[in-house]
């Protein structure tokens, strides 16, 4: 048991190292690496994952630790390298070793005859490792240490095609805002050391308690934590890296940035519950960056012309359910929500692909149109995807998104007033998610074809890229009879070990009782969303630009997403140019330039001085000496002892 | 009229200074070498002077240290000497101006 849980992590990277060092591999043998490291690796997470099935339902039998070794000591500081195995981290290897192969499986047929094949390959696996690392550590160093190295792939694969340069700017956006987020998880780590004087689990989250509950201490961690959190999950306000990283290939959106890596802050949250739960504050500003991006990111989805980045917009509200989700205190919802979120956000991602696939790589969906006929494969799948992200009841997202909607409401019931407004902005945002959704879906596979040539020779995808779609409409039809409202969640009873393995003293972690007015309210505005969709994009069949054009000023706003990115320009980057530029026409001109310059003048100066003193005489010397040797002696015999 | 210390120290006072303006006046350069050896003797003197009167063997010793520094000394200035006169053709030290600033 305990070598499985080590070869969870062990064998994505000794893929990784394999397809780095094989040149010349052929793309075969790279495939076959590189999918098989990680389909053994969610053989070793299932292995696990039915260990833990097997234990006692109790929160300490369900949870296991097996320390690796002691990475650093200092003083009474000791620093080790361990796997934290419980129902949580269970879950998230599954998602990221299950879904990360089937989007490997995708990916060889979707990067086949791509010169950067064994890159590739190379890179996803390095990711799978570093996001392995990060849900399996037992310290938050080891958790940074993954964070940051899923980070570092993540700007790999943003950038992967380097000949282009948008590419290679989403890149560094990416890198930039993130180590933002590195950043404040580092600071938070800091005060976590100073406060408590640990930084593993174990010990952090049993000495939390020790703080004063709501303080001050607690509060600004969970809140530097959180700018971690919001950085990599793409979250208000560090957000705008997401829609740009859709440059990568469309296998690295679905999994980096759609199944696994961005859903990385939900998991941060989720596992350091004790420290939130100490922390209403801080809970409630996660519950209302969810709650605000949630209807933010959708509202930009509806302006969106790029097919891939509408679904990113998807996936940033999608998150943010899920954030307001553990900003509730009902952690299982969140992570309900994650699961079923890999599995349709994946399928989405992979339809995509296939559309991109079969139209000469146009991104642009006002190009799109009725390749229902010409794709029907990719129509179904997608179809499934569109109604498991929209609620539709009897798919995944149905499931889960309720959950989440009626957590809050519950909240709301029991007299938490603050989140009506969450509650109000989570629904509204749920007939937005329809009408984008629907908006995209009716654009590209409805109406009538708006190129031609492009049309002409659409096709769906061949059968290695079909079948992995065909398993994730799959699970994204079932996966959410996990758990249905108001009758049985086995999704919280599996992860309820886990929220409570350690004492806290916020608000209660269970599921919210199960409210059917919450939840006919959600439907009605996700029929409204539907039906305006339905009305713009299908029966009007417009022509591209019609809606641009009637609703500009709204329009406007969310085309160019709030104008937030020229905000930030003007905020944060035309200050540092102007200051470089000042720094070079002053600064480095006048002061160093300056410094240095006179430091020269200086000895040039004495320089042309001194030289007369060199004579070439030898009789001047020897007089100088002469000089030196009667005032040495007139030294010791007149003046001094 | 038995000689005293004081005699033999003025004699070395002399001799050294005779050996300053020798070498700071001549411009031969085996003259300027000639004056040093005064003045190194001129020391050993005043050396030995020191340690006759004081009854120490100290000063005596430091004579035959620098005797030898001398005799190396010459060699190589002698050497030096030989090799600019065959350079130069000519003996005069205020030529030797290569080193001038």
């Amino acid at each position: 048991m305990q070598h499985f849980a080590w070869a969870i992590l062990a064998l994505p990277f000794a893929g990784f190292i394999a397809l780095a060092l094989w040149q010349g591999a052929s793309e075969r043998v790279v495939s076959i690496i590189g999918a098989g490291s990680v389909l053994l690796a969610f053989l070793a997470a299932l292995v696990v994952f039915a260990w833990l099935q097997g234990q006692p339902d109790t929160a300490v039998a369900r949870h296991w630790t097996d320390l690796g070794w002691t990475w650093a000591v200092a003083g009474p500081f000791s620093l080790t390298f361990g796997v934290w195995i419980d129902t949580l981290s269970s879950t998230m290897t599954l998602i990221i070793t299950g879904v990360g192969f089937l989007i490997l499986l995708y990916s060889i047929g979707y990067m086949r005859a791509d010169e950067g094949f064994r890159r590739f390959f190379a890179q996803m696996d390095l990711f799978i490792f570093a996001m392995l690392l990060l849900v399996l550590a037992d310290n938050y160093v080891w958790l940074l240490i993954g964070w940051a190295g899923v980070g570092l792939t993540s700007y790999l694969l943003i950038g992967f095609y380097y000949q282009r340069p948008s590419a290679v700017a989403a890149a560094r956006k990416a890198f930039v805002m993130n180590v933002i987020g590195d950043w404040g998880m580092m600071i938070g780590i800091f005060i976590m050391f100073g406060s408590l004087g640990v930084v593993n689990f174990s010990g952090v989250f049993s000495r939390v308690s020790t703080l004063p509950y709501n303080g001050t201490v607690v509060t600004v961690m969970a809140l530097f934590l959180l700018i971690g959190a919001v950085a990599k999950s793409a979250q208000i306000p560090l957000y705008t890296w997401l829609p740009d990283a859709m440059e990568g290939p469309t296998p690295v959106s679905a999994l980096i940035h759609a199944a696994t890596m961005v859903t990385a802050g939900v998991y941060l949250i989720a596992r350091s519950y004790p420290i939130y739960q100490d922390s209403p504050i801080a809970l409630h500003v996660v519950v209302f960056i969810g709650a605000a991006g949630t209807l933010y990111a959708g509202t930009m989805g509806l302006a969106n012309n790029d097919i891939k980045r509408v679904l990113a917009f998807s996936t940033m509200s999608q998150i943010a359910y899920m954030f307001t989700a553990v900003g509730v205190a009902v952690y299982s919802a969140g992570i309900f929500h994650l699961l079923e979120h890999a599995f349709f956000k994946a399928l989405l991602f992979m339809g995509a692909g296939a559309v991109m696939h079969a139209m000469d790589d146009v991104l642009d969906i006002q190009l799109m149109g009725g390749l229902r006929r010409k794709m029907p494969f990719t129509y179904w799948t997608f179809l499934i995807g569109v109604l498991a992200i929209i609620g539709f009841p009897g798919f995944s997202g149905f499931f889960s998104k309720e959950d989440i909607i009626g957590a809050v409401y519950a909240r709301a019931m029991a007299g938490d007033g603050w989140l009506w407004l969450a509650w109000a902005l989570l629904v509204i945002s749920a007939g937005v998610t329809a009408a984008y959704m629907f908006r995209l879906f009716f654009l590209v596979f409805h109406g009538e074809p708006r190129d031609q040539a492009l049309y002409d020779h659409a096709h769906d995808p061949p059968l290695i890229m079909q079948v992995p779609m065909g398993i994730l409409a799959v699970l994204a039809i079932i996966g959410g009879w996990l758990a249905v409202p108001g009758a049985y969640n086995l999704m919280d009873a599996w992860l309820a070990p886990t929220f409570d393995l350690f004492k806290t003293r916020g608000p209660a972690i269970v599921p919210q009782p199960f409210s059917l007015l919450s939840m006919l309210v959600t439907l009605a505005v996700t029929a409204a969303g539907f039906v305006v969709a339905w009305v713009i994009y299908l029966r009007r069949n417009p022509e591209p630009g019609w809606v641009g054009r009637t609703f500009a000023p709204v329009y406007q706003l969310f085309y160019h997403r709030y104008y937030v990115d020229e905000l930030y320009d003007l905020a944060f980057v035309k200050p540092v140019v102007l200051g470089g530029r000042y720094g070079i026409s002053f600064a480095e001109r006048y002061v160093i330039d300056g410094t240095v310059n006179a430091t020269a003048a200086v000895v040039g100066w004495s320089g042309a001085w001194m030289r007369r003193v060199q004579t070439g005489y030898v009789r001047n010397y020897a007089l100088s000496i002469l000089f030196g040797a009667i005032a040495v002696v007139a030294y010791y015999v007149i003046g001094g002892r | 009229m038995t000689p005293g210390p004081e005699h033999f120290l003025i004699l070395g006072a002399i001799l050294f200074t005779l050996g300053v303006i020798g070498v700071l006046t001549r411009r031969d350069p085996l003259i300027i070498f000639m004056s040093i050896e005064l003045m190194l003797n001129s020391v050993n003197l005043t050396f030995v002077t020191f340690s006759h009167y004081l009854g120490t063997a100290d000063g005596q010793v430091f004579v035959f240290l620098v005797m030898t520094v001398a005799a190396a000394e010459v060699v190589v200035g002698l050497a030096l000497i030989v090799s600019i006169f065959q350079n130069l053709r000519e003996m005069d030290v205020d030529e030797l101006d290569e080193m001038r600033g």
